[in-house]
């Protein structure tokens, strides 16, 4: 009887130590994995901060020294060379030639 | 069985063994810690913390030694330990008990108990290894090679540490 009691005293302090070894791995584990994940999202977070700011200086310089283009100044032998462009040069003289060929001819013609 | 199996069953998984190992050994456990403080209900704490501690140590049981041997070094921790609890809280307890030393008869049963509990509280105040032998070989009336065993020092380191404690205690009455 004494033994019984004894014993189950023995029983009781045994389960006692077990649940608070229990409890404290689990409290170092919990701690540990908080630790790590805080110290993991600092560094995650320091260097998108980083990156973000770079990103964003380089948009600022960007802005800063964009500059309009100011208008050309033509002159009045760019606008004809220009407008001799958009009119396509070569069909230009091309027509002139042809015109002046055919004035030629009736020339010769009339001549004739 | 012999205590090599149960303790062999035991880390096998078999609970029961365990229980058979405090069957066993109980008594014994409990008398050293009573013989060394006096007080039923503390001695049968500090016996069940020993086989508590034995529960969770017995994977490191490296079957050199005896049980016996072992568990003796477990109880032995464990007495200490309880001493420095006690001598830290004597610390903050203003209204400590002088333990005066009674005129001893030996005849005198009364007399014989109250000596007991002085010598009891002066053994206490020995330094950790005086007083470890004392409680083996005076409670424990163990031989000196055994008390070497148990605290991993020569029996002739023993004898000279049991002598100075006698010194000691002695010297501590005559000052009472």
């Amino acid at each position: 009887m004494m033994n019984d009691q004894f014993l189950k005293n023995v029983h009781n302090k045994i389960n006692k130590k077990q649940k608070l070894n229990y409890g404290l791995t689990f409290a170092f584990s919990f701690a540990l994995m908080f630790v790590m994940t805080f110290t993991s999202m600092k560094f995650i977070d320091k260097s998108k901060m980083e990156f973000s700011w770079k990103q964003f200086e380089e948009v600022e310089f960007a802005q800063d020294s964009f500059e309009w283009e100011k208008p050309i100044e033509i002159s009045q032998d760019d606008i004809y060379y220009y407008l001799l462009e958009e009119l396509d040069l070569y069909n230009f003289i091309e027509e002139l030639a042809e015109e002046e060929q055919i004035v030629f001819i009736n020339k010769i013609k009339l001549e004739g | 069985m012999d205590d090599y199996t149960l303790i062999k069953r035991f880390l096998g998984g078999d609970k029961q063994a365990f229980d058979e190992i405090v069957i066993r050994h109980r008594d014994w456990v409990v008398g050293m810690a009573m013989g060394s403080l006096g007080d039923p209900q503390r001695a049968e704490d500090i016996a069940q913390n020993v086989f508590v501690k034995m529960y969770f140590k017995l994977h490191q049981f490296r079957f050199e030694a005896g049980l016996k041997t072992w568990i003796y070094r477990i109880a032995m921790n464990e007495l200490n330990l309880y001493y420095r609890k006690e001598k830290m809280i004597s610390w903050f307890r203003e209204d400590e008990e002088e333990h005066l030393v009674p005129s001893y008869n030996p005849d005198d049963e009364s007399d014989v108990k109250k000596y007991g509990t002085v010598v009891r509280n002066l053994v206490k105040k020995l330094p950790k290894i005086q007083r470890s032998i004392t409680v083996l070989r005076i409670y424990q009336e163990l031989p000196f090679k055994n008390i070497g065993e148990i605290l991993g020092i020569s029996e002739n380191s023993a004898k000279v540490s049991f002598y100075k404690a006698k010194v000691n205690l002695k010297k501590w009455i005559k000052n009472k």
